[in-house]
């Protein structure tokens, strides 16, 4: 009902007309003002119903442009799949890069240490009993630094281990970004839902809403994702060169 | 001489610092301080013991090029050699450090011989400007 016209305005008339024709026991005229009540009745509802439609599309709206959905549904949650992807990738790599060295690593300490135990051992025969002589500070310090090298291989040997043990933080990572891989979709699925139910079609974002936030930075390149950016540092040292520096 | 430069170290991932302090150090600079962020790098360089910084972008608070457009703004750390060192890669972010007055770019990942090119060529760039007087 329209602010400015209250009840007795609307039905006032009628009812009197009603009143009337019941009291003159006007049968037609009686059931002709009944109708027109009832038609006033149903073009009530119909107002409210347009009201109530028009709220709640402005809600969607603003829904809509509040929470960012469209934006949300067709660019920030697929990048978020395919930068924790990217997240495992490296990691991955990194780890299988580490174990690649450390593989390399153990047979030099393995090497270095057999040999030096067996020559600290060859040395200490040779100065000992029978075949003992003078003093020789040199040897002294060689036949000292023969143990402490093995002593220190041993070490090594012993932390290379421990490195190739703590590589497991790539599958432990991996296994929590998985899972977080997997939320992600199932929310990208709601998203796209709510979308349908909203009305929303989706949209490409405009420049202005992709104008970039160079300040805080983008963080890494990410395959397939990022645009605009450098193939490595050969590519940054011309760039660097063509601007002067 | 160079053994006695002075480095501060920015970067709010502590692995990242620690794998460049140790480079650092392998290349006999001992003496490498550290930051989280430019909010705390900003002190330690005005305190006027930095002659080299090295410092990421992408950091929550301060990042790094609010701190070069900070260090190229004061009187006292203009002349500082800054590189950043930093997984952006857009082209437009680039001339922007550029523009901003950074001397080197490193991105991450990176190696050890492409850092220390770039350290290198920013000190005998120096070494010349301070010869020619």
């Amino acid at each position: 009902m329209p602010a400015h016209q209250t009840l007795a305005d609307l039905y006032g008339p009628m009812l009197e007309q009603l009143e009337h024709a019941m009291l003159q026991d006007d049968s037609e005229a009686f059931h002709a003002t009944l109708e027109s009540i009832r038609d006033a009745r149903a073009d009530d509802v119909t107002r409210e119903l347009r009201v109530l439609a028009e709220t709640l599309h402005d809600a969607m709206l603003k829904f809509r442009h509040e929470f960012r959905i469209s934006d949300l549904a067709d660019r920030d949650v697929p990048d978020a799949r395919a930068r924790l992807n990217h997240v495992m990738t490296l990691t991955d790599e990194a780890a299988h890069r580490t174990m690649d060295l450390v593989e390399q690593c153990g047979p030099f300490a393995e090497r270095t240490a057999r040999g030096a135990t067996s020559l600290a051992a060859q040395l200490r025969d040779s100065r000992t009993g029978a075949k003992a002589t003078h003093e020789d500070p040199l040897l002294d310090r060689v036949q000292d630094f023969l143990v402490a090298a093995a002593g220190d291989c041993d070490k090594v040997r012993a932390n290379l281990a421990e490195v190739m043990l703590a590589q497991t933080y790539q599958d432990l990572t991996g296994q929590i970004i998985r899972g977080v891989v997997t939320l992600v979709g199932d929310v990208e699925r709601v998203l796209g839902e709510l979308m349908r139910m909203t009305g929303v079609r989706g949209r490409t974002p405009t420049a202005a809403q992709l104008a970039p936030t160079t300040n805080h930075g983008f963080g890494p390149a990410i395959p397939g994702v990022s645009q605009g950016t450098v193939q490595g540092q050969t590519d940054i040292d011309d760039l660097m060169a063509d601007l002067g520096i | 001489m160079s053994a006695e430069l002075r480095f501060l170290v920015v970067d709010d991932f502590s692995t990242m610092r620690r794998i460049i302090k140790n480079f650092l150090n392998d290349l006999g600079y001992a003496n490498v301080q550290e930051a989280d962020d430019g909010n705390t790098a900003l002190p330690i360089l005005k305190a006027g013991n930095i002659d080299f910084l090295i410092t990421d972008w992408n950091m929550p608070g301060m990042p790094g090029l609010d701190l070069l457009k900070a260090v190229r703004a004061d009187p006292q750390l203009a002349k500082l050699p800054v590189l950043l060192l930093t997984a952006e890669a857009k082209r437009e972010q680039i001339v922007e450090a550029a523009a901003a007055g950074v001397n080197g770019y490193v991105i991450k990942p990176f190696t050890a011989q492409t850092l220390k090119e770039k350290l290198d060529k920013i000190l005998q760039s120096r070494a010349a400007q301070a010869a020619a007087g």
